[in-house]
């Protein structure tokens, strides 16, 4: 434990969240933990137990039905895209999109075959009452590839949607819906109704991305925030074609998008992607000025911070998000997501299958 | 010592020091239980990894990324970053200007999740720099200053002069210091 060394950190620390009964590893609730992880297995290295709990039945028939097996997994070559300090990518940039005629980059004119696919697929028939059935496989750091399927009302929040990931505790999940009834969701949460209403011209859409996300100072840029919102639109939704079609278009209107040309999704199916990648700053790097400090020529400061940085920082850490798409239809099959850390690096995707079925907890016909 | 009974010896530390983290993180109810399981069944599996004389680092390392994963999967959902942020906004009668705990929650919530994360990690739980490196994965002298550049913004986000923790002065400028640009590698 450290003493708290100034006033500041010191009402921090008096502002912290306090558990309304302090826990106690004695509590029944802690004895039942303590009994469950014991029981769960045995730890790696003891003699005749198995190292940890193989997948489970449902797991194994997946495998089976997928159409893509899981091929060996190919190093993914990633174009750098190294986002400068300043431009449009810096926090604070204008979160408008401000209009110009983009260079017709490998990854755009991806992304635009992408659009265009997008917009000749066919219409879903979809009621009110009706669910959004999304399966797909997760890796996460935390085990091998698992299930994850979602079951969301096409038109209200309200009406209680399911969640079944059984690798992490959700084997019939309500999700719950917002305050007000009926509820549409929203840009981080929308239902098919809410994306049925978005505008189809892509600035516009954009511009509203960008008003949506909340951009703060020392965080994300806020394009790496708009294709990361986008993402969200996109995942585990199912959206009319040219909605669809016209967040791939806003999606190529945010600078610093580049094209990958081979990469795999959780359960190594091959792709072609498109990457967002966005670096932390290295540090930054404060020079004293007045009596007894001189500030360095302005010719030079750039190469002092450097020297500083250096020396006291940690190097940047970089995070990407990558779509996925079949290379033939161009749909998008996943989605890869760095999370640089100390036990778990990606979140990946892979989505099995999207339908709209008529009630939360219905899986489509041979699946 | 067999490994059940170095496991059971570590629940005993463990559990607490993981409820409060959880509970630093605004995680209640079965969310704060599954953020302490799920660290403490990587533990169990991993029990030969997990540092023998200080293993909080090793367990808030693991936990800071289970959470920060549930985050991503619940980002779909909306619910556990709008009952974060609802938990750390002002309460009734605070003073937003002064160094109340709604008017420092409402500054911490202002920051980059990262620098929530250092601050958290210090003035919540307890850790020090060299312990705080140890679960972001950086060099010490890293997390003194990404602890110093952090607190640095949660002075100026609740108006505070960052050296001196006086309110700042309507006249101030930047005579004391001068800031460049961020620069990267």
């Amino acid at each position: 434990m450290m003493a708290l060394d100034d006033d500041l950190l010191t009402a921090l620390r008096a502002a912290r969240p306090v558990p309304e009964t302090e826990p106690a590893a004695s509590s029944p609730e802690a004895r039942m933990m303590l009994a469950r992880i014991l029981g769960s297995g045995r730890p790696p290295g003891e003699p005749g137990r198995s190292r940890r709990p193989g997948p489970s039945r449902r797991f194994r028939r997946l495998l089976i039905v997928l159409p893509a097996t899981a091929a060996a997994a190919a190093a993914v070559v990633l174009g750098v895209s190294l986002v400068g300090p300043g431009g449009p990518n810096a926090p604070g940039h204008s979160h408008q999109a401000r209009p110009r005629t983009p260079a017709a980059t490998p990854a755009l004119r991806l992304l635009a075959s992408v659009a265009r696919a997008a917009a000749r697929q066919p219409a879903p028939r979809v009621t009110d009452n009706q669910f959004v059935y999304v399966a797909s496989m997760v890796a996460d750091g935390t085990g091998p590839p698992h299930l994850r399927q979602t079951w969301l009302s096409v038109s209200n929040l309200c009406r209680a949607g399911l969640l079944k990931e059984p690798a992490h505790g959700f084997t019939s999940e309500p999700l719950p819906g917002g305050g007000k009834c009926p509820d549409r969701g929203s840009l981080g949460n929308p239902t098919y109704r809410l994306l049925e209403s978005l505008p189809t011209d892509p600035r516009t859409l954009l511009n509203m991305i960008y008003a949506h996300i909340h951009a703060k100072a020392g965080g994300p840029p806020a394009a790496y925030q708009a294709f990361d919102a986008i993402g969200t639109l996109l995942r585990e939704t199912i959206a009319p074609p040219r909605v669809s079609a016209a967040l791939y278009r806003a999606a190529a209107l945010i600078p610093g998008v580049t094209k990958v040309a081979d990469a795999t999704d959780a359960i190594g199916r091959h792709g072609v992607a498109v990457e967002f990648r966005y670096t932390t700053p290295g540090g930054e790097c404060v020079f004293k000025t007045g009596p007894g400090h001189r500030l360095p020529p302005r010719s030079k400061i750039a190469a002092r911070c450097a020297a500083q940085i250096a020396k006291e920082h940690a190097p940047p850490v970089t995070e990407t998000i990558q779509w996925i798409f079949d290379k033939a239809t161009l749909q998008m099959i996943g989605e890869n997501d760095s999370d640089p850390g100390a036990y778990t690096k990606h979140y990946e995707t892979a989505v099995v299958q999207r339908a709209v079925v008529d009630n939360a907890g219905d899986v489509p016909a041979g699946h | 010592m067999d490994r059940e009974t170095r496991f059971r010896a570590l629940f005993e530390c463990a559990y607490p020091a993981l409820s409060r983290y959880a509970r630093h993180r605004g995680l209640t109810g079965a969310d704060a239980e599954d953020l302490v399981a799920g660290t403490l069944e990587i533990a169990w599996r991993r029990i030969d990894e997990v540092p023998t004389d200080d293993p909080l680092p090793w367990l808030y390392a693991v936990a800071r990324n289970l959470w920060r994963n549930k985050l991503r999967r619940d980002r779909r959902r909306g619910s556990i970053l709008t009952r974060f942020h609802a938990s750390l906004s002002p309460q009734v009668g605070d003073d937003p200007g002064g160094l109340s705990p709604g008017a420092l929650r409402a500054a911490m919530a202002s920051l980059s999740d990262d620098d929530q994360e250092v601050l958290r990690l210090v003035a919540w739980d307890g850790l020090t720099p060299a312990a705080v490196s140890q679960v972001l994965g950086c060099t010490p002298v890293a997390a003194r200053s990404r602890l110093h550049r952090a607190r640095a913004r949660l002075a100026a986000a609740l108006g505070l002069d960052p050296g001196l923790q006086r309110p700042r002065s309507p006249r101030h400028k930047q005579g004391d210091s001068y800031r460049s640009t961020e620069v990267h590698r």
